[in-house]
């Protein structure tokens, strides 16, 4: 009787781990055979069986979180913020002496135009319009009381938007 | 109705415009993408701050790298990719912080529903009732294992095909499938006393 109890109960927990493979189309013909010829003659597994397929129908009723308008506008923001900087950065420049290094450059020019990755697309991006720049500052104001809060970050995003603000409507 | 040519293109001509210069094209591209992209991050960082910062880290480095994506790449599965990558990064910094505190451990719970989209249909009962399911069935979801999390959010609330997974996570179709059937099993122990309470 022992034995017997224990054979149909790992033959449940076989049957109910493949239940779960059949879902995800994981099951070839002869295990699929099996499961079946076992769900026939099992009330147990017959159960698990429609409790898998209720479960899988509540993850269907889970719909899709709308994201906070406005969150476009921290995307431009730092795709700008980026470009400054960039264009910020210190920039090294040669002073060829003679024709030979005046060729050179030209020589090392031209291996640079294949060797080095494509420049980044310019960023010609719109003015933010005002509801944005009120996003930024709100959203500034409410993270920075995070303790993990990119605290440099969220001033200069708040600076750039108060900044445009004050310039108004006469654009960057 | 006039209908603006930049919204009606694919995929593959925007990221073609957005790499030559036009902004516009990537703008469109973060309209079309941004909700897919905040609901794969969300279950992962947990809290929606971290969501959006995540979501708008994420478009901006795939603005940064837009030269790198091939011709024939699809956009969305490199953007999964560039996405789920920082959230796990994102999550694993904060996992690695100090400063670190308990209280920070936002579950599904209010905050999350309150962003619902709103849905006029049901009465204030059935709302209600819908709003439990999901809260609950986020909940279950958001604790599995994060290789679990990821295909369930996927396949599950985004109806991506297993093939696209497999791309997006760089694992076999195989595995894929594997991890969606683990997943569903963690999930029929978690939610089984839910669903036999249910009429
Ligand atoms: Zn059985």
């Amino acid at each position: 009787m022992f034995w017997r109890n224990r054979d149909s109960a790992r033959k449940c927990a076989r049957a109910q781990r493949m239940l779960s493979d059949r879902s995800a189309g994981l099951l070839g013909p002869y295990r699929e055979r099996w499961l079946r010829r076992h769900l026939a003659e099992c009330d147990a597994c017959r159960h698990e069986e429609e409790v898998l397929a209720r479960v899988l129908m509540l993850l269907d009723r889970v719909p899709p979180l709308a994201p906070p308008p406005g969150l476009w506008y921290g995307v431009e923001a730092k795709i700008r913020a980026e470009a400054r900087a960039r264009a910020a950065a210190p920039r090294i420049r040669w002073k060829p002496v003679g024709a030979a290094a005046a060729a050179g450059t030209v020589v090392l020019l031209a291996a640079a135009s294949y060797l080095l990755p494509e420049p980044e697309p310019a960023v010609t991006f719109t003015r933010l319009p005002p509801d944005s720049l009120a996003y930024i500052e709100t959203h500034a104001l409410n993270a920075r009381s995070g303790p993990l809060a990119d605290h440099v970050g969220l001033i200069s995003f708040a600076t750039v938007a108060g900044r445009q603000r004050a310039v108004g409507a006469s654009g960057w | 109705m006039a209908v603006n040519p930049a919204t009606e293109a694919s995929d593959a001509l925007l990221v073609q415009r957005a790499q030559a210069g036009d902004a516009e094209s990537f703008r469109v591209l973060f309209e079309r993408h941004h909700r897919r992209i905040y609901n794969a991050v969300y279950p992962i960082v947990r809290t929606a701050a971290d969501a959006e910062d995540v979501t708008q880290d994420a478009f901006v480095r795939a603005y940064r790298a837009l030269g790198s994506l091939r011709e024939g790449q699809a956009f969305l599965s490199w953007l999964y990719r560039i996405a789920l990558n920082l959230a796990r990064n994102h999550v694993r910094d904060r996992r690695a912080s100090l400063w670190e505190s308990l209280d920070e451990q936002v579950v599904w719970g209010e905050e999350t529903l309150e962003r619902q989209i709103a849905d006029p249909g049901p009465g204030p009962a059935q709302a209600a009732e819908e709003h439990e399911v999901q809260a609950v069935v986020r909940a279950a979801i958001e604790e599995l294992s994060p290789a679990h999390r990821e295909v369930v959010v996927l396949h599950h609330l985004q109806g991506v095909p297993v093939e696209e997974i497999a791309r997006v996570v760089g694992c076999s179709v195989g595995t894929v499938k594997s991890r969606l059937a683990r997943a569903r099993d963690a999930l029929k122990r978690k939610l089984r006393s839910y669903v036999l309470a249910e009429p």
